[in-house]
């Protein structure tokens, strides 16, 4: 009960962050991908400078395990990133624009629904031993 | 459009999503990754509980050894778990299986909605907040109108669920927490989805023009 309120409190948090930064911005987003403006990239990569000597002092306490880097890796960042350049939305933005009451991240919303189960039944029928880099 | 002064300058982003990654791994002890949420609230709630009981693993002696050996290489290293290892089953306790700290279906569930009430309040204190039936301007502009703007989304959309899953994580599992723990795999996939992102964008931008 206590984690739940509070993983409640670090989402309303982490969409507040994520609309404020901009993310949730398709048009913010394409100024990202064609280069013309820094700043989002600039936030993420600070982001990863801030958390990376976080980590490795935690580095005891997070999980051993060494993901492998396989065809998978690389095919479904293709395809991620594809989808990402189309709808300006990742898994965790379209959530964010749809509470900021947009209508269209409701077909963004179905198509990741739609998407992750299609890998459900893809990963049970031909790609066993799955092992995914962010199982939480 | 909005006006790009009313969202935050860049390095308050990184302080806001480097406090949310921390915030998270100490509620729940793992790193964040949403795309991860998606899988186990769309696996459903019961087999999710299934998945979990210790009960199912003590009924099937391949699937305890298994989880075994994930909870051993979690913890230790893949160094510590030897090829031949087989820990004989009866001193095993239930207890120590059901301590994972796999989250519930109900704490994903809530997750998620926090993300989206965060949204509104985001759009709220930014003065955006209300139903808003298009894209931007430039979307329209660039991808298309009408239907074929609705296919475009659905479509980039299940690339997106279905490529985050297959990679193993999507801007925040790969991108934030992955790189932020230097994990070669996540290092590659958040290289490969921003060029391709990049490059999508550029060819999306010919297109229109």
């Amino acid at each position: 009960m206590k984690v739940g309120v509070a993983l409640g409190v670090v989402g309303v948090v982490f969409g507040v962050v994520l609309g404020n930064i901009g993310f949730g911005s398709w048009e913010q987003v394409h100024r990202m991908f064609t280069l013309r403006d820094p700043r989002l990239i600039l936030t993420f990569a600070g982001a990863v400078a801030l958390l990376i000597p976080v980590y490795w002092l935690l580095r005891r306490r997070l999980s051993k395990a060494r993901p492998r880097t396989t065809w998978r890796t690389v095919i479904g960042a293709v395809l991620f990133g594809v989808g990402w350049a189309l709808t300006g939305a990742c898994p965790s933005i379209v959530l964010v624009t749809l509470g900021g009451g947009s209508v269209p991240a409701i077909a963004v919303l179905l198509g990741v629904v739609a998407g992750v189960l299609a890998y459900q039944r893809v990963q049970k029928r031909w790609l066993p031993d799955d092992s995914a880099a962010c199982d939480s | 459009m909005t006006d790009p002064q009313s969202y935050w300058p860049w390095w308050l982003g990184s302080l806001g999503l480097a406090g949310v990654s921390i915030a998270f791994y100490l509620v729940t002890g793992r790193t964040l990754g949403v795309s991860g949420s998606y899988d186990r609230v769309l696996r459903g709630r019961r087999a999710l509980e299934a998945a979990d009981s210790a009960e199912h693993l003590l009924a099937d002696p391949a699937a305890m050894e298994a989880a075994l050996r994930a909870a051993t290489e979690e913890e230790f290293g893949a160094d510590a778990v030897a090829p031949q290892v087989a820990a004989p089953a009866r001193s095993i306790s239930t207890a120590v299986l059901v301590r994972k700290r796999w989250l519930t279906w109900m704490q994903h569930v809530v997750f998620l909605g926090g993300l989206l009430l965060g949204g509104g309040v985001s759009a709220l204190s930014r003065g955006e907040l209300g139903l808003r039936f298009c894209l931007d301007a430039e979307f329209g502009r660039y991808v298309g109108r009408g239907w074929i703007a609705w296919g475009v989304l659905f479509v980039g959309g299940m690339l997106a669920g279905f490529g985050a899953r297959l990679s193993g994580g999507c801007t925040s599992g790969n991108g934030l927490s992955g790189c932020g723990r230097l994990l070669l795999p996540s290092l590659v996939a958040t290289a490969t989805f921003f060029a391709v992102g990049i490059a999508t964008s550029l060819l999306i931008q010919a297109r229109a023009l």
